[in-house]
């Protein structure tokens, strides 16, 4: 169990580094389950740093810090939060979201390779899992940039809990699975 | 065939009949055979070149298909086929479905909500879906046609086999019988003059 304050659990916290290795992955959930007592529990690694967390924070807090996902990030409830990082953050993605909405829309319309024009994002072209990485990594530069100067507070549980969204995410991409929901898909029709 | 046989003019005449329409009906056969042995070829070797298509597709998608592992939105909504329009055509007595085109429901996903991997990941899907949907329309009428191919090829053995050589046999053993009769005939004719002869120059 995590004891102390904030500052004692957010430096007790694993270091996350942008990693898709399973090194890495099995580095930070083995740190992170031995904080519950039960290393080889198969608790998720969210679900323990919310718990963890939670012990130091107001009840307001909590379900701010509950309710953070990247699906919902953008949405205007979180731009306009006082919190600094999760307002920034919320706006990034939103922004990103819009930018992400006219290449598609350029895309589709095959305007993207006739007109040369500056494409609404710098994305390098690359295959589907290439881009969303690339977009994932951008996300944890901006978290990264949003960071600074935020160690003990509020903004760096934040912070961290959507690093440890991203990577979660990241770990979540297997070849295996996602072919295995491939299959499936084309097959039944 | 095995049952006996009148051996008379006109079984000879219904047999020489039946031999005739039996020349005339194996060269369809054989025909038709010949015209569904094609086509079957033709849509196994369509087949063989789908699967291969669909391997393609499979071994390409290895390189990204890992981001479709986990959650993520429901890609079988943007997939929904509308109609799949085909041609019926016949083949040798047989009808099959030509594929034409495939529609899907217009549903296009939210370039805002979903992630941009739903693109490609769909347009992918789409193309690889078709291909499935074309290898189901060309084994169901790959079905029909081997099945008429075995009753053409069956009809074709079973004249070329049994029918034409029994009924040529049995034409061959009537002639033979009744050519046998007519002998016997003349033969008791001549006796019967000669008799009525002897009689009358003795008288």
């Amino acid at each position: 169990m995590i004891g102390g304050n904030l500052e004692y659990t957010m430096s007790s916290l694993p270091y996350l580094e942008f990693q898709a290795s399973e090194e890495a992955r099995r580095k930070v959930v083995s740190l992170m389950r031995k904080y519950t007592g039960d290393p080889e529990g198969d608790g998720n690694v969210i679900s323990i740093f919310e718990a963890e967390a939670g012990k130091f924070l107001t009840p307001n807090q909590q379900r701010v810090l509950e309710g953070i996902d990247l699906e919902t990030i953008h949405e205007p409830g979180f731009r306009k939060r006082q919190n600094r990082v999760l307002a920034s953050f919320s706006a990034y993605r939103y922004q990103l979201k819009l930018a992400l909405r006219e290449l598609r829309i350029a895309r589709r319309s095959g305007q993207e390779l006739k007109t040369g024009a500056k494409p609404p994002l710098p994305l390098s072209p690359g295959s589907p899992l290439e881009e969303e990485v690339q977009l994932m990594r951008w996300q944890w530069e901006k978290l990264e940039e949003l960071s600074i100067g935020h160690y003990t507070d509020f903004g760096a549980l934040c912070a961290y809990k959507l690093k440890l969204l991203l990577l979660h995410r990241l770990w979540d991409f297997d070849t295996e699975q996602g072919f295995k929901k491939f299959e499936r898909i084309t097959e039944t029709h | 065939m095995a049952d006996k046989i009148l051996m008379n003019k006109n079984t000879l005449a219904a047999l020489k009949g039946e031999l005739k329409e039996y020349n005339t009906a194996l060269p369809v056969f054989e025909m038709k055979e010949q015209q569904l042995k094609e086509v079957v070829q033709g849509i196994e070797t369509n087949i063989v070149r789908l699967q291969e298509a669909i391997a393609r597709v499979n071994a390409e998608v290895q390189k990204w298909v890992a981001v479709m592992a986990g959650e993520g939105p429901d890609l079988t909504e943007f997939l929904r086929v509308a109609r799949v329009g085909t041609e019926s055509r016949e083949v040798a007595g047989v009808t099959i479905e030509e594929f034409e085109s495939i529609v899907y429901e217009d549903l296009e996903a939210d370039p805002f909500e979903t992630p941009l991997w739903v693109d490609a990941a769909l347009e992918v899907l789409r193309d690889q879906q078709t291909n499935h949907i074309l290898v189901e329309l060309e084994q169901r009428n790959l079905e029909l046609l081997r099945e008429e191919l075995a009753e053409a090829r069956r009809m074709k053995n079973a004249l070329k086999e049994v029918f034409i050589p029994e009924t040529r046999e049995n034409i061959r053993k009537i002639e033979i019988y009744l050519g046998d009769v007519e002998r016997l005939a003349i033969g008791c004719a001549k006796l019967v003059k000669k008799k009525k002869l002897e009689k009358s120059s003795t008288a």
